[in-house]
């Protein structure tokens, strides 16, 4: 699909975050591009939810600037218009029908009251329009939220944890809907701290673990942290081969016949058993251990450390 | 601004609250302006006087806005909700995604509660009119609605009512807590604002009992005609204004600063 939209990039800038006695974001500078799905992962309590509450505008920075289009939220001209945003902990009114929500919403931006009703289209909320909230399930709510998002048709969308209490039938439409998004040239960013969730979804990822920046790179390049998996009925000439071109030795890789090689680029595995003429049966790049990566990256790092080590651990609100 | 007012007002329209104050401002306004038709002129015995006479001014000013207090106890816990509530039900953050500008919603909010004060006045003075003319007419008195000192006293009581709908908001604001903000309103303000009114007054320091809101209310009424020791009426208005003012000006500075987590 051509893009429709100008891109718009977000960006924060050495963006920090120091609560009462927590260090919920430290030094973050990322930036995410417009055309793709950005994954935003990191363990629970990584800062996250923080940093996109900075973006927009409703937790003041302790230092750095979190920018979209190189304004600060609270400046834009039409933020309805600009950003869609739902928020983890964010919720409706219980007596309130979701299309009454959906209403204020739009009264509220400006935006024409026909926008109500194809958002409720969009999101499959039809049906549940005149219900009130209070009887919605998770997955209904999260829906309202995405609805509400895209009531000012936005170029930029900032979801947090929008998969959370989707169902894998919800998760698969949320990934056709974010990809639709992203083909039209939007810029779509997701947090999750679940990787498998929004692996098959995101075109990029920046991982944080305890408010600061682990990794920020296209999936793809996190794959090839993993390795790769050849096959081959002559695994000690595959050794050998792989010991001549310098790569490390191969492993057992579970199942029978497969050997593992901790080597990113599999093109290097390929041509190393291509040149010694070994016969190979299978060559990829170990996909399936993409969460074994995640964990390894944000493991490691400490909980939180507060300011002042006597007081007790801080109670989340 | 005029979007986010009837925005601010489609909230409080698509959900139920405002409607249960309304009744409740109804049944006690029709109570109250029914029970002081029916006493007026009562209990003089053996030389002592009782209440005043059915035809006497002020006793026609008091049935007819029977309806104030109860109008503005209500639209006083209905100002309050208005804020409280987007945290209680943590929708705070989609209005102030909408209006990053947080003093905009602030002042859309004071608007929306103060005209909700107005409704509810206009409601209670229309009860008032009809529960207190029918039982006078039933006891055989002249209606005495004409009176331009009853027609000035409901008059006020309406803008008395919108006040303290803003100084409700206000008040919600600075609490933020919606039950705490509720019992203060009701308790503090309104409760034992009259006790403390009583003890500045035996401590010979009336002059500052009636700046309190309480008082400064019924000097609204009140201020038509007599009135011993209170503000003329459009002083008392003023009062009210700035005790709302005040309370929203510091819940501005306070809680809408704070972060929205
Ligand atoms: N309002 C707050 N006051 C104090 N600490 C907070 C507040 N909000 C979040 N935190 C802390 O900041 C850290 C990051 O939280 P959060 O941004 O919610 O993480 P995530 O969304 O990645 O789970 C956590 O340690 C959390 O307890
Ligand atoms: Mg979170």
């Amino acid at each position: 699909m051509m893009p429709v939209v100008d891109g718009i990039e977000i960006t924060t800038e050495g963006l920090t975050k120091v609560f009462a006695r927590v260090r919920a974001v430290t030094d973050l500078t990322v930036r995410v591009r417009p055309g793709r799905v950005t994954g935003f992962l990191g363990p629970n309590g990584a800062g996250k939810t923080t940093t996109l509450r900075m973006l927009l505008g409703l937790v003041a920075p302790t230092q750095g600037r979190a920018l979209v289009g190189g304004v600060a939220y609270a400046d834009l001209p039409d933020p309805t218009r600009t950003v869609g945003a739902s928020l983890e902990a964010t919720s409706f009114h219980p007596g309130r029908s979701g299309r009454n929500h959906l209403r204020v919403v739009a009264l509220a931006a400006g935006l024409p009251e026909g926008r109500v009703d194809e958002c409720l289209e969009l999101t499959g909320l039809s049906g549940a329009a005149h219900q009130r909230v209070g009887g919605y399930s998770l997955g209904m709510r999260q829906r309202l939220g995405l609805a509400t998002t895209m009531l000012g048709d936005p170029p930029v969308l900032i979801l947090d944890e929008p998969a959370n209490g989707l169902d894998p039938q919800g998760i698969a439409w949320l990934r056709g809907f974010l990809r639709h998004l992203a083909a039209s040239g939007r810029t779509v960013l997701v947090s999750s701290h679940v990787l498998a969730e929004v692996e098959q979804t995101v075109d990029d990822v920046v991982i944080i673990a305890d408010g600061r920046l682990v990794r920020a790179a296209p999936l793809a390049e996190l794959r090839r942290g993993a390795a790769t998996i050849v096959r081959t009925p002559t695994p000690e000439r595959l050794a050998d081969a792989l010991a001549g071109a310098g790569l490390p030795r191969p492993t057992p890789a579970g199942t029978p016949g497969a050997w593992r090689v901790p080597e990113v680029l599999p093109e290097r595995v390929g041509h190393a058993a291509y040149a010694a003429g070994v016969e190979v049966h299978e060559l990829y790049t170990e996909t399936d251990d993409l969460e074994a990566v995640f964990l390894s990256l944000v493991t490691g790092a400490s909980p939180p450390a507060p300011l002042v080590p006597t007081d007790p651990a801080p109670v989340q609100p | 601004m005029n979007r986010l007012l009837a925005a601010e007002l489609l909230k409080i329209r698509t959900t139920r609250v405002w409607w249960g104050l309304l009744l409740g401002v109804v049944g006690l306004t029709a109570i109250g302006s029914v029970a002081t038709a029916a006493t007026a002129g009562l209990g003089a015995a053996g030389g002592r006087p009782g209440l005043p006479a059915a035809t006497d001014p002020a006793m026609l000013r008091s049935i007819y806005t029977a309806g104030f207090s109860p109008a503005y106890t209500f639209v006083l816990v209905l100002g309050t909700l208005i804020i409280t509530g987007e945290y209680r039900h943590q929708t705070i953050s989609h209005t102030l995604l909408v209006t990053p500008r947080r003093t905009r919603v602030v002042v859309a909010k004071l608007a929306a509660a103060a005209l909700m004060g107005l409704v509810y006045a206009v409601v209670a003075a229309v009860v008032a009119a009809v529960a207190g003319a029918s039982t006078l007419a039933i006891r055989g008195y002249p209606v005495g609605l004409a009176s331009t000192s009853v027609a000035g006293a409901v008059g006020l009581t309406v803008l008395g009512t919108a006040i303290w709908g803003a100084l409700g908001l206000g008040l919600g604001i600075l609490i933020r807590n919606q039950i705490a903000a509720v019992v203060t309103g009701i308790v503090g303000l309104i409760l034992l604002e009259g006790l403390l009114a009583l003890l500045l007054n035996v401590v010979h320091a009336g002059v500052v009992a009636k700046f309190l809101p309480t008082q400064a209310s019924s000097a609204i009424v009140a201020g038509v005609s007599t009135g011993a020791d209170q503000l003329p009426w459009w002083a008392g208005a003023l009062v009210l204004l700035a005790w709302g003012a005040l309370f929203a000006a510091a819940g501005t500075f306070t809680t809408l600063r704070r972060d929205v987590t």
